[in-house]
């Protein structure tokens, strides 16, 4: 690994447009270019949080298409009548066969920039042995793709990242009211000190390592 | 019994009434939490989306600093111990990726071994703690209630990673009765509580969350009892949000934490125990264990 690079690991790769091929020379740049000439929108966030390379979307489709247990009609229909998804019942538009079956089709674009992938709850109750790879598996891999994409990636996801970067957990502490309407903190409670790294600048660098490592692999 | 105590982010940040009774409750049955200084987040529905490598960065971290002090991790949150005992299967079968894990974890002087387990709240108060001592611990109640019980999702799955977690719906149920109180079945008893769709789309959560409480109310229970940090959150504080969103009429469900109603068997102050702190109406559950 090279300890010179930057969060995004990228500084020695040269920044190409994947849809035709023009260098530029910082990611700023290049996700103008994206934003405008191929009305793509690409976040910062995603950028610098999630590894900072451009995703070849369609070549991942094709992965995805051949890798999802080659998703016939007869396995979806197996899906159907053996997976049941509590979530479907309650989220009406919702069933997580239907999200396997449209990316199955190639349309992987619009199921990342639709909010469907994120009304699965990971309850698992579609986690079944006889398949090798279950909806909720192919949930995760499309919300990992839409959040290092920048296409649709909830707020409340983002700004829990952004937290666990800068103090180590996902939340900061808050204050609470009682029932009489009572203001406390985990003082006023007897609580102890809330758990946090001892050194949030150790934290961080192994952070970035981990992230160099991830654009390296 | 001892172990390095890992409450989650959820809880140690806004869930105070739930880290209080288990606070008060848990030495007195003999198990001493030990704080787990250092830790941070395990990642869980944060980073397992967008890094799943970092996500696993933080689940080794946490599990090394239990190493340095030589204990086992307690966690009362689903989330945190299904992505501890997960990761850590993980790093069993993977060297590659330990030691990726590893070079990063020496910027913090630490090392991961595989040696510290993460066990649940559940299975330290079942297995660890029993359901005979717990049962001399309590106090009689003074009439019998019936509990709806949610052990959250990830308390009884997935199979594939430990194929007895099916075995905890009636260890739950078992550690309710210690309190006398009966346990009615209800139509949505095995479904989510929404709290991870929350994040995403809060009226596709609060949709699940009112199908779950609908289920409870129609049982006619005395109230729901939940052992997961975040479904007490959706369950607990869920209800007022969804009247707004939805127009409900409903929800009316008393939500209590089990080491809540547990200290109230044992006969501590209600405020020691935080119950001051819920949003749901759990005045019925206050005299319950007096005289």
């Amino acid at each position: 690994m090279n300890p010179e690079k930057g969060l995004s690991g990228s500084s020695q790769i040269p920044l190409r447009c994947p849809y035709c091929g023009t260098e530029f020379s910082s990611h700023a740049l290049l996700r103008r270019h994206i934003g405008s000439k191929h009305n793509e929108k690409v976040d910062e966030f995603a950028e610098v949080f999630s590894g900072g390379r451009w995703i070849e979307l369609d070549f991942v489709s094709f992965l995805l298409q051949n890798t999802i247990g080659n998703l016939t009609s007869d396995y979806l229909e197996e899906f159907g009548s053996k997976v049941s998804c509590p979530i479907s019942l309650a989220v009406k538009g919702f069933h997580p066969s239907d999200v396997s079956s449209r990316v199955a089709e190639g349309e992987i674009k619009g199921v990342l920039k639709s909010d469907v992938i994120w009304a699965c709850t990971s309850c698992l109750a579609c986690d079944n042995e006889d398949f090798e790879m279950n909806p909720y598996m192919v949930i995760s891999i499309l919300r990992n793709l839409s959040a290092r994409i920048g296409y649709h990636y909830p707020r409340d996801y983002k700004s829990y990242n952004r937290n666990i970067q800068n103090i180590g957990v996902f939340q900061r502490v808050k204050e609470c009211r009682n029932n009489e309407g009572k203001i406390m903190n985990r003082v006023d409670l007897g609580l102890p000190d809330a758990m946090s790294p001892r050194d949030l600048e150790k934290f961080r660098e192994a952070l970035k390592i981990l992230t160099d490592m991830r654009v390296e692999l | 019994m001892k172990y390095a105590f890992y409450p989650g982010c959820t809880l140690q940040s806004e869930l105070y009434g739930c880290e209080l009774s288990i606070r008060e409750t848990l030495p007195r049955l003999g198990v001493e939490l030990i704080e787990l200084a250092g830790a941070s987040c395990c990642g869980y529905q944060t980073y397992s989306v967008s890094s799943p490598l970092i996500h696993k960065y933080l689940v080794a971290r946490n599990l090394a600093l239990a190493e340095q002090l030589g204990l086992d991790i307690l966690t009362p949150c689903n989330g945190c111990h299904y992505a501890f005992n997960q990761v850590k299967s993980e790093l069993e079968k993977d060297n590659k990726l330990s030691a990726s894990i590893d070079e990063a974890l020496s910027k913090e002087g630490l090392r991961y071994e595989g040696k510290a387990k993460a066990r649940h709240l559940l299975d330290v108060l079942y297995d660890d703690v029993t359901v005979d001592e717990l049962s001399k611990k309590i106090r009689n109640p003074q009439k019998r209630i019936s509990l709806a019980s949610h052990i959250g999702c990830l308390g009884f799955r997935p199979e594939r990673l430990n194929k007895s977690n099916i075995e905890n719906l009636e260890k739950f149920d078992d550690l309710i009765h210690v309190f006398g109180a009966e346990t009615v079945n209800y139509e949505a008893r095995l479904d989510c509580c929404g709290y991870i769709a929350s994040l995403g789309n809060e009226d596709n959560a609060n949709s699940i969350a009112e199908k779950k409480l609908n289920s409870v109310k129609s049982q006619n229970a005395d109230g729901l009892i939940v052992i997961c940090p975040l479904c007490f959150k959706m369950l607990d504080r869920r209800p007022l949000s969804i009247k707004e969103s939805m127009e409900s009429k409903v929800i009316d469900v008393p939500v209590i934490y089990y080491t809540q109603l547990l200290g109230l068997a044992m006969g501590l102050p209600a405020n020691k125990l935080g119950l001051d702190l819920n949003k749901s109406k759990i005045e019925a559950f206050l005299p319950l264990f007096k005289g």
